[in-house]
């Protein structure tokens, strides 16, 4: 009976770190280029999920006014409370974990890769080792690449960033994404956690940045500029923008 | 997008529990004699320090560094010895040489990147790569660097002296000859993977395997192929080559015996797991361990299991190279124990733990 180790392996981990020395081998051998490729190939293929999630993020941040309203009038009353709620998503078809279930969907494919990178671009033999157990045998074109070169730019892959530039680009776009998508609120409290929200995670994801190999931060900082493109053909500017917002959206959100 | 990136957050750290550590190093044992009358075991522990055994009874006669709370980072490959010298590879830089009867440190000698590969030492030099890709030949006695040769991608195997040539295993995809005296290259060969096990050599010919699945045979003095041999997966191990027969172990889980001449298959053997420890001819048994920790002796002429029952299941990955010497193998583990066996009969005969 395969553990769920190695389902995992199987289905997700090997296809991932094979295709990703696959684009290194056919992209000239330059391991950057091949991580930014992957990105948007997996942000391609995730691209219904990032639309559902997005559409239900607007659409739960549009029913913010009536859920408040419902708070107000059932403050004393929660079993009342939770089923007039629940009883307003479901007329708006909206599920309040609707936009969290893509997410976790994402969470095995941000796990896989970050461990494809580092076990591809490990200058150790244990990782070159543990990396055997998972390339496939007959792509006989993956094996002749190995050791795989892991320069970029200024960079070397394996490593963080030395001069702190892509911690602090991760962090200025993970910035603007999550301005983007930040409603207006009227409720003070809701707009404080929107605040804290806004300075505190892309300085989490900043400081991790620091710590982790320069090619999962081309990861990040590739995948949160794709997610701003895709986020202003839904939503468009957002908060980021207020003035911009007032003018008419694009076409893709207007049909929404 | 808070709820999001919540998760994505924990996904990355997650993610980072699951990152491999390391540097760890392997366990590798290597037989003496160092110093005339004193044949010891030595043996580089998992714990990246290097004891020196008794063979008889598995007695620690000494260990370096000394200090029970310091190591040498990660070791991967066994000890060199000979000369009244025992000398090591780390992956702290240095190469340390040590009296092979007291473990007194002689000299060391920081080569400036890790050192991956073991030393070597004979025709009076002691020669090193590191994961730079720079090999160093260096005086046995003082440690003074006598010469040094660049490639462009780490060494991570042990350098071979035959005579007067050092070979060279790289990992871009080069075995090359050099000169033991001077270090200028005599000739190159290209494999179409990098090389990361050490060559083997008998009969004027050198037989290496590599990460192309690819066994070889090379001419000693020009370097020219004479055969090559498709293996299922890596071959990351050396060879041993006795007797006209070549036998070498794969990540494909195989044992194969070659015909040195030809390449031509006399009879493959199917272990447990993958094979990545090297194997041992000792007394007329090849001695194989792999990665699962199961130990067998075969018969060289024919691959037949002739030991390698359950008390020679270790229970733990063997990765690094099996030594044999006065009618005994002696097997390392990633666990921290090292056993020995009778190489004829494989019956135990002592077994220790060398970090609680």
């Amino acid at each position: 009976m395969p553990s769920i180790g190695d389902l995992f392996n199987l289905i997700l981990f090997n296809p991932m770190v094979n295709a990703l020395l696959l684009l290194y081998v056919l992209l000239g051998h330059n391991f950057g280029v091949a991580v930014i490729a992957f990105t948007v190939i997996v942000r391609v293929l995730m691209l219904p999920l990032t639309l559902r999630q997005l559409y239900a993020s607007r659409k739960l941040s549009q029913l913010q006014p009536k859920i408040q309203e419902l708070q107000r009038k059932y403050r004393d009353d929660r079993e009342k409370l939770s089923r007039e709620t629940m009883a307003l998503y479901r007329e708006h078809g909206v599920s309040p974990l609707g936009c969290l279930v893509p997410t976790l969907i994402q969470f095995p494919i941000w796990i896989g890769l970050y461990q494809a990178i580092v076990f591809a671009l490990s200058d150790r033999p244990e990782g070159l080792l543990e990396l055997s157990r998972h390339i496939y045998p007959w792509l006989s074109i993956v094996h002749q690449a190995i050791p795989l070169n892991n320069r970029f730019l200024w960079l070397d892959l394996a490593h963080p960033d030395p001069i702190y530039l892509l911690p602090v680009l991760v962090g200025a776009s993970t910035w603007v994404q999550q301005k983007m998508m930040t409603m207006p609120s009227a409720d003070p409290q809701q707009q404080q956690m929107n605040q804290m929200m806004l300075i505190t995670m892309p300085l989490m994801f900043a400081f991790f940045t620091i710590q982790f190999p320069s090619g999962l931060a081309i990861y990040w900082l590739v995948s949160n500029l794709i997610s701003i493109v895709i986020q202003y053909f839904v939503t468009g500017w957002g908060s980021l923008l207020p003035a911009a917002s007032t003018r008419p959206k694009p076409a893709a959100s207007r049909r929404k | 997008m808070s709820r999001t990136a919540l998760v994505l957050l924990l996904g990355l750290l997650g993610a980072a529990a699951c990152a491999p550590p390391g540097p760890h190093g392997w366990a590798n044992a290597a037989f003496g004699p160092a110093a005339p009358g004193a044949p010891l075991v030595y043996l580089v522990g998992a714990e990246a320090k290097l004891f020196a055994l008794d063979p008889d009874t598995g007695q620690v006669r000494w260990q370096f560094p000394p200090e029970a709370d310091r190591n040498l980072t990660a070791v991967y490959s066994p000890p060199a010895v000979g000369d009244g010298l025992v000398v090591v590879g780390a992956y702290d830089r240095k190469v340390y040489a040590l009296d092979g009867a007291t473990g007194a440190a002689r000299w060391e000698f920081d080569t400036g990147a890790p050192v991956i590969a073991g030393p070597a030492l004979g025709a009076g030099i002691v020669v090193v790569g590191n994961g730079a890709g720079r090999v160093v030949g260096l005086d046995p006695a003082s440690g003074r660097l006598r010469w040094e040769y660049r490639t462009e991608r780490p060494v991570w195997a042990r350098p071979v002296i035959v005579g007067t040539t050092v070979l060279i295993a790289g990992m871009d995809h080069h075995l090359r000859a050099l000169d033991a005296r001077s270090g200028q290259l005599r000739w190159q060969f290209r494999a179409d993977g990098a090389l990361p096990g050490s060559p083997a050599v008998d009969q004027e010919l050198v037989f290496f395997g590599g990460l192309d699945s690819t066994i070889r045979a090379v001419g000693l003095e020009d370097g020219r192929e004479r055969w090559r041999f498709s293996a299922g997966h890596w071959v990351w191990n050396t060879p041993v080559a006795a007797g006209g027969t070549v036998y070498v172990g794969g990540l494909d889980g195989k044992v194969y015996a070659l015909d040195a001449v030809s390449g031509r298959t006399r009879w493959v053997y199917a272990a447990p797991h993958r094979v990545k420890a090297d194997p041992v001819l000792a007394d007329g048994v090849l001695v194989v361990a792999d990665e699962g920790g199961q130990v067998v002796g075969l018969r060289p002429s024919d691959g037949q299991v002739l030991w390698g029952g359950q008390e020679h299941n270790l229970g733990a990955p063997v990765v690094g190279a099996v030594a044999a010497g006065r009618g005994r193998v002696f097997v390392a583990a990633q666990n921290y124990w090292v056993y020995s066996f009778d190489s004829v009969t494989g019956a135990p005969k002592w077994r220790i733990q060398t970090r609680k």
